[in-house]
């Protein structure tokens, strides 16, 4: 189904008609003033300084071996589960470092996205909606790196990391446009040209920009159509803050303890890199950890990946908490989907997105909520469907974006998240 | 001519109150550009809009090559332009563009982007847009071979590419076939009729994938097979079959089957061929969809804004040049170069960029004043090699591949030119900082700086530094301020090479003006 403001897709009628009656209607929020994104966002109080670190883990986990496990059932698997903080509740006995952090998390064990292609099912559950041919729309991240952004802050609303073979997936900007781009840390965990070039003074590189500015300013004071400079103008004044940040992605600037508790691994120094940026202010970070594909030897493979991943998930988690700002950040653990509960010839598990699992902790969250359940042998939802759409309006809510906010893409009113996505709201506080 | 634009000129001449000498004589029709102008004028004049005066030759030359072959002109072109004192050289040097290789080379770009929107860039799709401009392909012909070939030899396979990456999906096949060449977005009109314009019923929607859905193939090649359906449900209804269905409202009836098909032979009956057909019979849509995407690129902004929306509920901000000129383009068998030819020498394109002073500014949807465009990063990093360079380029094909080579590797760090254009750190870091920019400022490959450090002083270096990049003299207090900040600078060595990154990267350069 595509959205176009009409009243058949469930959405209230006078939300449709916008502006005109938003004295009645509570679901516009007129901060998220959509496609003139130069405008800035007008952030309600419960959203400010709410901050998000996503982790996508690449290619799709499997909920088998990490948050739904099925002991003892064909499609089960050779792992036993152990206990959690949570009575009655038991994960992958591959995660004992989670286990006991149960009451910061909150796990949906019942999604049903039903896209089981990569890239369509990573676009997907990215953007929370179907893709569209007309309107090309933002990654949920960037949608929320632009409502939580810092206003004048030296620093990007977004930085996004994808160092890993699989998951190299840039965000998508969609409609909001280019000036919302994430930086993007491709080669490594420093940005790229942030030095300046070599043997070139700091004076000398002020000196030619202050050049460049003034003799864009006097070009553009005469123009019809120069609002488009001011934008140019002010993404250059932008680097200088960029260049002065640089230290932040230093992580020699950590205590050698910190660094060993994160590990060595590209995963733990991106999470203790993505803790430097959160308590920097950047509203929004995103992980990529890829190799989760698992269509031949998924035991083996899983059995390498998730203690990694429970690991550093939780140093994380802790080193939040400990400096006070798991209540203000949302930790997403995201795939694009998970694994079937047939296990293959080659002792695989394929693409499955009809029952599976995501976790989240932090700001809005209510830990120690399990939502949601499959049957015994994992093959179906249960209980408590949701699918991608619903996923995404409970992301937003948490951090207090209202989902059904609206952008204007052209003609049409764009809500936030798709007008018949429902929040689960059983996770949140 | 129709008779319908002939009303038009009639009354405008007479209304408009031209001297009675300027009437045109029936058997010398006047020329097109003549008449655009004239509908142009009396829009204004409608409006009460005052124009802004013409920009100088030489600032709707650079604009032009820009627009035409994606670069600045080079010095030698600059000044054979300048030197010319011919009092049309404009319209000449536009018709010696629009006759050369480099127009078609550079050209297709323009109309792949148009065609494949995000899915632009294949380079065999490339190819065969090129050479379709070289053999002076009408628009027409460029669009049936793309939606039905025939794919019979090297030359035309490569036009089933646009089918081809939509094979997957038939909901993104015709809402694209209708964006694309029809400038129609009906996919709103999937679920329901379009809520917001009149013009799209489902019914419309489901008789366009009548003429898709049967579509098919894969692996290079493009097939239609012999049966497949529209089918659809109505709101409180049950489900139907669409029957196939043009725009315009008419359907077209599928003739009955013959009683024993020929197994494994390919369908002599095809559902895209009638699409062809109809919107060929009709002429209107896809004439102005065109129109409109060539008049949105040169001026920055559709006649029927967005694009992809033309309908009654949204009709062109001056109607009687759109009308016009989808009428002339399909009468004259949908040439591209004369359309755009038409488009460039109209008075609208020569606006200066300055709005006439008291007045206040007229709208953009008025063309009256001409509106900063930013360069596509092609247009900006060929321009960046070029202007730098050592005006030794002649487009020759060696230097057009050794552009092309660096085009791939430096385009993708440069921000697009969207509808909402929005400039990133990104660019900004990558222009300020890094080391593939850095050569291209390296003196050992560059002459441009080379040649400016041979002058004998500042002044001299600066003059010639804003006539090589800006295309044009700088003024008094211009190079006043600029010999003053060279010889400010500490670094005297690097000052020269600071003071051309810095006209590079200012908006004189990175727009289109």
């Amino acid at each position: 189904m595509r959205w176009c403001g009409s009243p058949e897709h469930r959405i209230h009628r006078r939300s449709f008609l916008g502006g005109t009656l938003a004295g009645l209607v509570s679901t516009v929020n007129l901060g998220g003033i959509g496609l003139s994104a130069a405008e800035p966002t007008i952030a309600p109080l419960r959203q400010r300084g709410k901050q998000v670190i996503f982790i996508w883990l690449a290619g799709g986990s499997s909920q088998f071996e990490t948050w739904d496990p099925k002991p003892g059932r064909d499609t089960g698997g050779p792992f036993r589960t152990i206990g959690t903080s949570i009575p009655g509740y038991h994960v992958c006995e591959l995660m004992p470092n989670i286990a006991s952090r149960m009451k910061h998390i909150a796990v949906v064990r019942s999604l049903n996205t039903v896209q089981s292609e990569h890239e369509q099912a990573a676009d997907l559950v990215s953007i929370g909606r179907p893709k569209e041919a007309a309107l090309d729309y933002p990654e949920i991240g960037v949608v929320m790196s632009k409502e939580l952004a810092v206003p004048d802050s030296e620093l990007p609303d977004y930085v996004s990391f994808f160092t890993t073979s699989e998951g190299r997936r840039r965000p998508r900007v969609g409609f909001l446009g280019a000036n919302h781009s994430p930086l993007l840390l491709e080669k490594s965990i420093r940005p790229e040209d942030l030095d300046p070039p070599p043997g070139m003074s700091e004076i000398r590189h002020h000196s030619r920009e202050d050049l460049r500015a003034l003799l864009s300013d006097r070009f553009a004071r005469q123009q019809a159509g120069s609002e488009i400079v001011r934008g140019y103008n002010s993404a250059y004044q932008k680097i200088r803050g960029l260049m002065r940040s640089d230290h932040l992605f230093n992580l020699e600037k950590e205590p050698l303890t910190v660094r060993e508790r994160y590990g060595r691994s590209p995963f733990g120094q991106q999470c203790l890199l993505a803790r430097r940026l959160i308590e920097a202010r950047v509203p929004v970070v995103k992980i990529a950890r890829g190799f989760w594909d698992s269509h031949h030897d998924n035991f083996e493979s899983h059995r390498e990946l998730v203690p990694d991943f429970d690991h550093v998930f939780s140093v994380l988690i802790d080193d939040l908490a400990a400096r006070g700002l798991l209540e203000s950040t949302l930790v997403m653990v995201l795939s694009e989907f998970g694994r079937t509960p047939v296990i293959n010839q080659d002792v695989g598990r394929d693409h499955f997105a009809a029952a599976w699992s995501v976790a989240m902790a932090g700001a809005g969250i209510r830990g120690g909520t399990i939502y949601g359940q499959t049957d015994a042998d994992g093959r179906a939802v249960k209980d408590g469907e949701a699918n991608a759409s619903d996923l995404a309006a409970t992301i937003y809510q948490a951090v207090g974006i209202d989902p059904r906010s609206e952008y204007q893409a052209g003609l049409r009113p764009v809500p936030l998240a798709k007008e018949d996505a429902r929040v689960i709201k059983e996770i949140l506080r | 001519m129709t008779a319908k634009s002939w009303a038009l000129l009639l009354g405008l001449l007479v209304f408009g109150g031209q001297k009675a000498a300027a009437f045109p004589r029936l058997s010398r029709p006047l020329p097109a550009v003549v008449l655009l102008n004239g509908l142009l004028e009396s829009h204004w004049q409608e409006q009460h809009i005052n124009p802004a005066k013409q920009a100088s030759n030489e600032a709707i030359f650079r604009r032009a090559m820009l627009d035409l072959l994606g670069r600045v002109p080079t010095p030698s072109e600059q000044e054979a332009f300048a030197t010319n004192s011919s009092p049309d050289r404009f319209e000449k040097a536009v018709q010696q563009i629009l006759s050369g290789r480099e127009f078609s080379w550079y050209f297709a770009t323009v109309l792949d982007d148009m065609i494949q929107g995000s899915a632009a860039g294949n380079e065999r799709f490339l190819g065969y847009l090129r050479e379709s401009l070289r053999e002076h392909k009408g628009w027409d012909t460029i669009f049936r071979e793309v939606l039905i070939g025939p794919w019979d030899n090297e030359a035309r396979k490569p036009a089933s590419v646009f089918l081809e990456s939509r094979l997957k999906d038939v909901d993104l096949l015709t809402t694209d076939v209708t964006r694309s060449f029809f400038g129609v977005d009906i996919s709103c009109a999937r679920c329901h009729n379009h809520p917001l314009v009149q013009d799209w019923k489902q019914d419309h929607y489901y008789g366009m994938v009548a003429f898709l859905v049967r579509t098919g193939g894969g692996k290079g090649s493009v097939t239609e097979k012999p049966e497949g359906e529209a089918k659809f449900t109505r709101k409180h209804g049950k489900e139907q079959v669409a029957p196939m269905m043009f725009l315009t409202g008419q359907k077209i009836e599928e003739p009955a089957k013959p009683k024993l098909p020929a197994p494994n032979k390919p369908p002599v009956y095809s559902r895209r061929a009638e699409l062809v057909k109809s919107a060929m019979q009709d002429k209107r849509f896809l004439s102005q969809a065109f129109v409109n995407r060539c008049w949105e690129y040169l001026f920055g902004r559709g006649l029927v804004d967005p694009v992809d929306q033309i309908h009654s509920g949204n009709p062109a901000s001056i109607p009687a040049v759109f009308d016009w000129l989808a009428d002339d383009f399909a009468e004259h068998g949908y040439d591209i170069r004369r359309l755009i030819a038409l488009m460039v020498t109209s008075r609208a394109y020569r606006m200066d960029g300055t709005s006439p002073p008291g007045a206040s500014a007229p709208g953009p949807e008025h063309f009256a004043v001409s509106r900063l465009r930013p360069l596509t990063p092609r247009q900006y990093v060929t321009s960046v090699i070029i202007a730098l360079g050592d005006d030794q380029y002649r487009s020759t094909p060696e230097q057009q591949a050794a552009i092309d080579k660096r085009l791939t590797e430096l385009m993708p760090r440069f921000d697009p030119r969207t509808r909402e254009f929005q400039s990133s750190s990104r660019e900004a870091l990558f222009v300020s900082n890094s080391d593939a920019m850095a050569k291209l400022f390296d003196a050992k490959e560059n002459h441009l700086l080379a040649r400016l450090k041979q002058l004998p002083d500042h002044r001299q270096r600066v003059q010639a530094a804003i006539m090589a990049l800006f295309g044009r003299a700088p003024t008094q207090a211009e190079t006043d301020h600029l010999v003053k900040w060279l010889t400010a600078q500490t670094d005297s060595k690097a000052a020269v090479d600071d003071l051309v990154w810095a006209l590079i990267a200012s908006a004189e350069f990175r727009f289109n003006h």
